[in-house]
């Protein structure tokens, strides 16, 4: 785990001091009220429906158990006893009230932890593989590289005032969980012939109102000259990103307006200056962030009681089934704890279960936990005679749903509940649909399905990338709801397609039921997981399904 | 020395985290960029080249500060002011991307009295950016925190 050291630690400090200082230069009229706007959300505070909201920063989605338990404290003490995590591996709080701002920060501080660039037309918190350091397919841990890019863009001078918000994603495994096309700037750890180490770089991707699958710049980056080409990119789009309309201003605005190919001419005359100009982090310093990440010091252990268990509570065996990823070390597991219960608001945890899983990772998880884009929390390093420990302690705490890639994994933005942006509801649309399902008793029969929804056309929620995607809108006034099918977020990411008109808030579930029910009736086996179905036979069944005749007759 | 504002100056030079009078003409040529605008290194190659002046519309529109490195990475050497509705707490990021000193509007002085300028450029010093590119590393990024 990267812990701070004397220069982290002033420098947080000395950006809480002087967010208190500009707090004192809006009340006293130094600032105007956009400009401390500005400035509020470089540091992570939104103003949203109901109050302000602080975001907070979890680098590369990677915390220890203290800093899990500072959440759980201040969530107890200045919120309402609760946090969301969210899609870009932050905690959210959706009750501070301004004059306890500072102290917020300050009491992360003491943990290693900030807002810094949570928000803002600048770059943000760098998002990883949540599996990072654990998983078996991993070709190098991402973190270091994350760690060394917060480092670089942490007040970046020329950054700061970005034509909008930048966002960058990197992954250290062939099997991509960090959806890196999906980002203003991707990277891919992989290796070339030769055998050395170094990134694939991709650009322009999004979601939002325009969403783009990223385009690769280039397909091989040395890894020394990781920070130059950023750099490079960053001040190409800086300069050329349009800036007279807040829509039109992500880098992949620019990519698809001015092309690819003209960008990647730009990008790589601009590198070749950064090259003999930019200095390089030293290698030292490179091998001492690299040093914060070794692995921790794994054991050697036996586990007949974890196969006995499993034979014994057929419960058991299904969370080991939905939850558990293979870990590198074979005596070792990697788990996922739903934060998706029936009925739940998807990523939110109690500051109990924060606690919960705070012990749980110190006594089972060499002190490591994970926060995934899919909004739920990661024990990164669990010995497998641990699990069946583990499961009672998360079960005890109501963290035991074995819906890990189900259709109650929903991922689903804070909606009209909180955001000031949002047209539509998405919270209760999520818990709707998990009730439903779990109604039904058909959750484990549809398997492995991806839906995911946003409350609006920005796309907090991901409902492109899902394989069943909701897009809540407005219609004169009454909430109108959209299905797209056929989205994806891994390597082969694709944007779901509309399928036609939206549904009201009454008509969404019945909709969705029959869609699901179409894909049952339609599977060659249960070993056919409703993407397949969809690539297999087309859109037209499952649209069918949504829109049935006997329907449109009665409309006509 | 640092002068206190006075009403009948339409704009005042910050310099040195100072408020100073605008500058008598120099000798040389001052050229003036408009925010975003286009150029090469060798618009700038003429050594006769005193002054060159960013203008920028908006607080909020960095352009200039990549203007600015750009211009000191082609190896100008005159001072480089940015002109315009610059904010305190974007002085010490301006003057990191290669600027020597702000010219600000006589209103925006008022509300922005000058100690918050001379607070601001403390922060200069002490950033990830100069520590990644340029320190020598020391013992202090291989040990652990106290805390």
């Amino acid at each position: 785990m990267y812990a701070y050291n004397e220069f982290d630690q002033k420098f947080v400090r000395q950006r809480v001091s002087q967010f208190r200082e500009q707090i004192e230069k809006r009340l006293n009229g130094s600032l105007s009220e956009e400009e401390f706007r500005t400035l509020r959300l470089m540091n992570g505070l939104y103003l949203q429906l109901h109050a302000y909201m602080l975001r907070i920063a979890i680098p590369y989605g990677s915390l220890n158990s203290d800093q899990m338990r500072k959440f759980a404290y201040i969530a107890d003490r200045w919120d309402k006893g609760y946090g969301h995590f969210t899609t870009r591996q932050n905690i959210q709080f959706n009750w501070p009230k301004l004059e306890n701002v500072a102290d917020i920060l300050d009491a992360l501080a003491d943990v290693n932890m900030h807002a810094i660039q949570t928000s803002g037309n600048c770059v943000r918190n760098v998002t990883a593989d949540h599996f990072s350091g654990a998983s078996i397919d991993e070709i190098e841990d991402p973190r270091p590289s994350a760690e060394l890019l917060r480092q670089w863009s942490t007040d970046h001078p020329q950054f700061q005032y970005l034509p909008r918000k930048f966002k960058i994603a990197i992954t250290g495994s062939p099997n991509d969980r960090a959806v890196v096309k999906a980002h203003d700037i991707g990277l891919r750890i992989l290796r070339n012939q030769q055998g050395e180490v170094g990134y694939q770089v991709i650009i322009g991707g999004g979601l939002g109102r325009s969403p783009f699958v990223g385009h690769t710049i280039r397909e091989f980056l040395p890894k020394a000259d990781l920070l130059p080409y950023i750099e490079a990119i960053l001040q190409v789009y800086n300069l050329g990103g349009r800036r007279d309309n807040k829509y039109k201003a992500r880098i992949k605005i620019l990519v698809h307006e001015t092309g690819i190919e003209e960008i990647t001419r730009r990008v790589e005359e601009n590198f070749k200056l950064q090259k003999s100009e930019f200095q390089k982090p030293s290698d030292k310093l490179i091998a001492a962030i690299e040093k914060r990440f070794l692995a921790p010091d794994f054991e050697q252990s036996t586990y007949e009681n974890f196969e006995a268990e499993r034979s014994e509570s057929p419960q058991f065996d299904i969370f080991v089934k939905r939850n558990i990823a293979d870990h590198r070390r074979e005596n070792y597991a990697i788990v996922t704890v739903s934060l998706k219960n029936i009925g739940q608001t998807p990523g939110d945890a109690t500051s109990e279960q924060m606690r919960v899983l705070a012990d749980i990772a110190q006594r089972f998880s060499h002190d490591e936990l994970r926060i995934s884009h899919e909004q739920n929390i990661i024990l990164p390093h669990v010995q497998k005679r641990h699990l069946p420990e583990v499961y009672k302690l998360l079960q005890a705490a109501d963290l035991a749903s074995a819906n890990i890639g189900l259709i109650s994994d929903i991922i689903a933005c804070p909606g009209m509940d909180y955001c000031a942006l949002a047209t539509a509801r998405s919270i209760p649309v999520a818990k709707d649909i998990s009730r439903r399902f779990d109604e039904l008793k058909l959750e484990h029969e549809i398997g492995d399905i991806k839906l995911k929804i946003s409350g609006c056309i920005n796309a907090c929620g991901h409902h492109h990338l899902g394989h069943i995607g909701i897009l809540g809108l407005e219609k004169g006034g009454i909430e109108n709801y959209q299905i797209t099918l056929g989205g994806a977020a891994d390597l082969t990411m694709a944007i779901g397609k509309r399928a036609g008109r939206g549904f009201s808030a009454e008509e969404l579930l019945p909709a969705i039921e029959r869609l699901i029910g179409a894909y049952l009736d339609l599977r060659t086996s249960r070993e056919e997981v409703f993407l397949s179905s969809l690539k297999r036979l087309g859109h037209s069944p499952f649209i069918e399904a949504l829109y049935p005749k006997k329907e449109s007759q009665n409309v006509a | 020395m640092s002068l206190e504002f006075t009403q009948d100056q339409n704009s005042i030079i910050v310099r040195d985290g100072k408020f100073c009078p605008p500058h008598e003409q120099k000798p040389g040529k001052t050229i003036e960029l408009k925010s975003g605008e286009n150029f090469t290194p060798a618009d700038f190659s003429d050594t006769d080249i005193a002054v060159i002046v960013i203008n920028v519309l908006a607080f909020n529109d960095g352009r200039a500060f990549s203007q600015a490195k750009k211009i000191r990475t082609s190896g100008f050497k005159g001072i480089l002011r940015l002109k315009g509705p610059v904010i305190a707490d974007q002085y010490p990021l301006a003057i990191r991307c290669g600027f020597d000193e702000l010219e600000i509007s006589a209103s925006e002085a008022k509300r922005q009295p000058q100690f918050q300028w001379s607070d601001a450029l403390k922060r200069t010093r002490d950033n990830y950016l100069t520590r990644l590119t340029e320190m020598e590393v020391n013992g202090d990024q291989s040990e652990l925190s106290p805390a």
